[in-house]
């Protein structure tokens, strides 16, 4: 049973910051996770503003910097649309968002903005740095998407403000990426653990940069950067990689009494999964390797 | 004997209004001036309740009633009569309803269910059954040895409410001669049924005394008793209405929310009142399945004979027992497996435990003692170097052979040896696919056999009305809940008459005020035993069409022929229309009466085992069976990859082969789940259900299942059964845990003991062993 | 707070004033009477709901009534074209896909959604379409083979 709340659907952005502005206000967007939030009760809003109608937060578009994703944009047609191809882990993990119905219906910003510590859309965006542009009445700032997140649930949006899109830096030429999870059963579920690897140049020595990005084992999801630091520029070799491995297992720590896997499993999955990552990758990624 | 009707694949005859979305289930329903109730459960699973304050919660406008358990009879039950609509002085699982409200509508109902103040006393909890029979282990029921039971059972007192024994030959002769002895304990896990409709029930109580109740439940007449038992209302004045009911799998069997619908109900007479639970309410307030703890011991020559199995069983039968009785029963009857052991000694315990009730799920009773003995056997055949085939087809319980309870092993008993046989044969057809290096392949197969575990007499009556343009309407007490029900008894009505299949329609709801009896749609026994009464009501119509038609050609019976759709004399001719609703003279007068087949079968010659020895005809039939299954396991991950699975069953003769086949796979389907990924998990400190929901509790979808599926049937004729058929809805559960688990002791090398096997346990077992 | 709302369902619009919290199924089986579409666990996991939303498959348990306003949408009910049935509704009833009935509903309007977009799939985006769905009966096998079928009757 869904708690009645205020309902307000603003028709403009700036309409729709005045009333994100009032106490206890939270944004509608696709509802996947609001809904289902408030129907446990674990999330009472005083209104709910339906952001739906906002053209300002709609489309993926190329912008100078890289490909502009609008907040409101659907998961199902973000993995679809053909400026998206290039961020592999990015299409990879947002396709493995719930279900198709539910990818048809929940919307990038709404998986960004729910701060979900296994949000599978966020991986893929970290690897590239993604940016958040953020809404509010007195204008728009940047921050990098990683630091845009807090901790589990928590996102930097104070009152009154919005995520208005996210901006992916250009995808460099020859690089690659690959996202893996691990789930309970092989369709709708969430992630257990969740790994994003990202390769440029992988492991000519002076040029190569690793990326790894990591869900579901810490208290948002991460950039793995102890470990990237070891991979470095470095000749990639087995030994390096543990080596790597075995720095960015400094940072991970996941919660005790999970339902879906123990630390101990996810942590072994974290190397695994980063293992068979650079493996792929190097399958098919123009370097030498 | 040719059969037209009986072993074709018809196509099932609610297929249209169930893809249509005009098929009406319970919660479909709405009735005039309904009322709506929500309950209230106990945070804790075991707790003396200090006290209940409802003052708050009936000032909120719209509320009508707050019960709490002062306000209710009982106690009641089938077998041990342990329980109350709601919890009185204490609680005994986290879900007990505590209080209920019936409110104008669902929200101001969930609202008041926050006014009312409870004050709880916790005391310690058990949740595992081992736990529950060690020493010093809290006591859930204090006044046990009080209770009234039912003459089968046997409580022991602190928590032990049932032992079952079994006694055959000389166990310690028996481990005297073996040359291997294998022991092991096995864990199956609490696990939910997960059907995809929740339960709802809707019931009015009337001044006059009269009860109606809608309700998604298996069991009709099941309810009805129990609300005349807590009532004191006459059973001809309680109607128990079931349409379809969206999956059951012994779910919704005996009672569940029921009891406290009709304590609502009679609280606010004249209005209807709807409890329709949620989907974490199924998970805490209604009954779980399995639970069970074993520990086995098998003797066995260096030829490798079964000679002497010992066991030690203990069902974890929840906070109250009902149908758990049932279970182990049938743990104790089926505790061999299928194979022939000649010294047994067998003590299946219930036991209390602070979770919400076990009843029967999927093929009770059968699934948590095939776990141990199949794995065990797999063991030994290991150390013997025999060849598991070759090992089982030496014990298996061939024609002449005789089982754990006494039974000799008949020709229609079942061909459990061909289907192991025909499994064997296909498994092994060719070497192990390469599934590339980080793929280990596994092959492991089960045997298994089931019996309906039911009451001695059990009953099941019919009505063929035979309509003026010839067709006929089967009225039964039978469940449709999607195993076809309807179609088969239809097939076989169509058979007994010999009639068109679409000259037959079925009652597609029960009414305990005019549906014939039913015992209630459980253990796999509908097609059997509702068969067997069809037979006998085909029989009584066609005698009755043979009457009348006497009377209008002023003959005997027995020069009268059925012939199609005809009733001949000589060269006289009538339809079955002709008589349906009674002969009328040319003047219009009267002449014979309207035609309608009744049908009354009773099981015959089924006794209660032998209290000290389990020893006797307690079975009525036996399907048997033989599972296959190769699988692979990512040893990077853990990850188990099912690429076939090969069934074979005896259930006698087939009906209806597609349906049969999809009712096989369905129930191994389930059992796939439960093997890799399902359990409940009970919080250490609470003793709630943490994972009750689809968020946490996740069940297989269509893109685990196995990628290869060969089911199959070996048809030995069942004497007692319809056209020699019985029962193939549950048995598909049995052999299925322990035959991936051999196939995952085959791929990697470590022998499973407790469910699940999720891929997590894998790998770190995998870890463990390098 | 009421919102006055209207909703085409079936090519039918139902009109109703409905509170902030009643969701799109609650809409759809209360106030339009149309209760094939199912209500499995109310949380968007098993997939019962289902109804295509201005074509798209969506689960409508987890959408408010509100959110709904001004769209198209489709239920089982809606699903055969007069007295004919939709080539899925004949496939469900030749395999037996349908048993209890209870994930039916919602199984149809996702193997619509899929033969609307793509008139043959592959076994992959089969499994994609259906991999959000629950059955407790079938195994899943005849559900499967019933999509296969329909894209063979719509050839």
């Amino acid at each position: 049973m869904i708690p009645n709340v205020e309902y307000l659907k603003p028709k403009n952005l700036q309409e729709a910051l005045e009333l994100m502005e009032r106490e206890g206000s939270v944004a509608l967007a696709g509802g996947t996770d609001v809904i289902v939030n408030m129907r446990d009760e674990r999330l009472l809003p005083k209104a709910l503003i339906d952001i739906k109608g906002l053209e300002e937060l709609k489309g993926i578009k190329e912008v100078p910097e890289g490909v502009w994703i609008g907040a409101l944009e659907l998961v199902q047609d973000a993995v679809e649309n053909p400026l998206t191809k290039q961020y592999t882990a990015f299409i990879e993990g947002a396709g493995s968002i719930g279900c198709l119905e539910i990818r048809y219906r929940a919307t990038i910003g709404g998986n960004i903005c729910n701060g979900s510590p296994s949000a599978d859309s966020l991986p893929g965006l970290l690897l590239y740095d993604a940016k958040a542009v953020i809404a509010s009445k007195e204008g728009e700032r940047t921050v990098s998407l990683e630091s845009f997140l807090l901790g589990p649930g928590k996102v930097d949006l104070k009152k009154g403000e919005l995520l208005k899109a996210v901006i992916l830096p250009k995808a460099k030429e020859g690089s690659a990426s690959k996202y893996y999870r691990r789930t309970r059963v092989k369709g709708m579920d969430l992630s257990s653990v969740s790994v994003a690897v990202y390769a440029e140049n992988l492991g000519i020595e002076g040029k190569s940069d690793i990326r790894i990005a990591l869900g579901a084992v810490m208290p948002t999801v991460a950039r793995a950067r102890k470990g990237e630091a070891v991979l470095y520029g470095q000749k990639l070799t087995d030994e390096l990689l543990d080596e790597a491995i075995d720095a960015l297992m400094e940072d991970v720590n996941p919660r005790k009494g999970s339902l879906r896997a123990t630390p101990e499993y996810k942590k072994k999955m974290v190397r695994v999964l980063i293992k068979k990552a650079i493996s792929e990758i190097k399958g098919g990624v123009s370097c030498e390797a | 004997m040719t059969l037209k009707h009986v072993g074709k694949s018809y196509t099932r005859n609610d297929g249209v209004e169930k893809t249509t979305g005009s098929a009406k289930y319970v919660a479909d329903m709405k009735f005039p001036g309904m009322l709506h109730a929500k309950v209230l459960r106990s945070p804790y699973a075991h707790a003396i309740i200090k006290s209940i304050d409802t003052t708050e919660a009936l000032k909120l406008p719209g509320v009508f009633v707050v019960l709490t358990g002062k306000d209710v009879p009982g106690p009641f039950g089938v077998a041990v009569a342990d329980q109350y609509p709601l919890a009185k002085y204490k609680v005994r699982y986290a879900g007990e309803p505590v209080a209920a409200v019936v409110a104008v509508n669902e929200r101001v109902a969930k609202e008041a269910l926050k006014h009312i103040k409870v004050e709880y006393e916790p005391l310690p909890f058990v949740i595992h059954p081992k736990d529950a029979v060690a020493d010093g282990a809290p006591i859930l029921h204090e006044d046990l040895m009080n209770y009234n039971v039912a003459p089968y059972v046997y409580p022991q007192g602190k928590n032990i409410y049932q032992h079952f024994k079994v006694r055959k030959g000389d166990i310690e002769e028996g481990f005297e001669k073996a040359d291997l002895v294998v022991e092991g304990e096995t864990w199956y896990p609490y696990i939910h049924h997960v059907q995809l409709e929740p339960h709802c029930a809707v019931a009015q109580y009337n001044l006059d005394g009269t009860m109606t109740m809608y309700s998604t439940t298996q069991a009709p007449f099941v309810v009805q008793n129990c609300i005349n038992m807590l009532h004191d209302i006459p059973l001809s004045k309680i109607q128990v209405i079931v349409p379809y009911i969206g999956g059951g799998f012994g779910g919704k069997s005996d009672v569940t929310i029921e009891p406290l619908v009709s304590c609502l109900a009679k609280a606010v007479p004249g209005r209807f009142v709807r409890l329709l639970l949620t989907r974490e309410e199924m998970f805490i307030g209604t009954n779980l399945g399995r639970g069970a703890y074993c520990k086995y011991k098998i003797g066995l020559s260096k030829e490798g004979k079964i000679l002497a199995m010992q066991g030690e069983s203990y069902l974890g039968s929840g906070g109250n027992v009902d149908y758990a009785v049932n279970i182990v029963t049938g743990m104790g009857l089926a505790g061999t497996g299928p194979y022939e052991v000649p010294n047994l000694k067998l003590d299946v315990y219930g036991v209390y435990t602070n979770t919400p009730p076990i009843g029967a799920l999927r093929g009770y009773g059968h699934p948590e003692v095939h776990f141990p003995v199949e794995r065990l056997l797999e063991k030994a055949a290991r150390k013997l170097g025999m060849d598991p085939v070759e090992f089982r087809l030496k014990n298996l319980l061939a024609e002449g052979k005789v089982n754990g309870i006494g039974q000799v092993v008949k020709h229609d008993t079942g061909n459990v040896v061909l289907c192991a046989e025909k499994v064997a044969k296909e498994l092994y057809k060719s070497p192990k696919p390469n599934k590339g290096d980080n793929i280990l392949v596994g092959r492991g197969m089960a045997a298994y056999m089931k019996t309906p575990c039911m009451p001695t007499n059990v009953q099941s009556s019919v009505f063929l009305k035979l309509n003026a343009d010839g067709s006929v309407t089967l009225a039964t007490g039978a469940i449709e809940m999607g195993q076809g029900t309807y179609t088969v008894l239809a097939q076989m009505t169509a058979e007994a008459l010999d009639i068109p299949y679409e000259k037959v329609n079925v009652t597609n709801t029960v009414d305990t005020l005019i549906s014939p009896y039913e015992w209630q749609t459980v253990a796999s026994h509908t097609t059997w035993g509702t068969g067997n009464a069809i037979i006998l009501a085909a029989e009584n119509l066609k005698a009755k069409l043979k009457e009348s038609a006497a009377k209008v050609f002023n003959t005997d019976a027995e020069n009268i022929k059925i012939e199609g759709d005809k009733v001949v004399y000589n060269d006289k001719v009538l339809t079955w229309g002709d008589l349906a609703l009674g002969y009328k003279n040319p003047d219009g007068s009267a002449l014979t009466e309207p035609i309608m087949g009744e049908g009354h079968f009773v099981a015959k010659g089924v006794q209660n085992p032998d209290p000290e020895t389990g020893q006797g005809n307690a079975a009525a039939d036996w399907t048997q069976g033989c599972i296959g299954i190769e699988l692979g396991i990512d040893k990077t991950t853990g990850e188990v990859h099912l690429y076939r699975l090969i069934n074979y069953i005896d259930a006698g003769t087939i009906v209806n082969p597609q349906m049969a086949r999809d009712q096989v796979l369905g129930a191994i389907t389930m059992v796939i789940s439960s093997a890799l990924t399902e359990t409940l998990v009970f919080s250490e400190d609470t003793g709630k259900i943490r994972n009750n929901n689809l968020v946490d509790y996740k069940i297989v979808g269509i893109e685990d299942m196995p990628e290869e599926i060969l089911i199959d049937f070996v048809q030995t004729p069942e004497e007692s059964g319809p056209y020699g058929a019985k029962g193939i809805g549950e048995h598909g559960t049995v052999g299925t845990a322990p035959a991936i688990l051999n196939a995952i002791y085959d791929a990697t090398g470590i022998d499973f003991y407790e469910l699940p096997v999720t891929a997590e346990k894998i790998m770190m077992a995998l870890e463990g062993g390098e | 707070m009421k919102h006055s709302i209207k909703i085409r369902i079936n090519g039918q619009w139902y009109l109703g004033d409905v509170e902030t919290g009643m969701t799109l199924l609650q809409f759809i089986r209360d106030e339009a009477g149309l209760t094939g579409t199912k209500a499995g666990c109310e949380n968007g996991e098993c997939g019962a709901c289902t109804v295509l939303m201005d074509g798209k498959p969506v689960r409508s348990c987890i959408i408010l009534a509100v959110e709904a306003d001004g769209s198209e949408i489709l239920t089982v009910e809606g699903l055969r074209e007069g007295d004919k049935l939709h080539p899925l509704q004949q496939s469900f009833i030749e395999t037996g896909a349908a048993q209890c009935g209870f994930c039916t509903p919602g199984m149809l309007i996702a193997g619509k959604a899929l033969l609307d977009k793509n008139s043959n799939p592959s076994k992959e985006e089969i499994m994609e379409a259906l991999g959000g769905h629950l059955c407790r009966c079938t195994g899943y096998k005849s559900i499967s083979k019933s999509v296969e079928i329909a894209i063979d009757k719509i050839k």
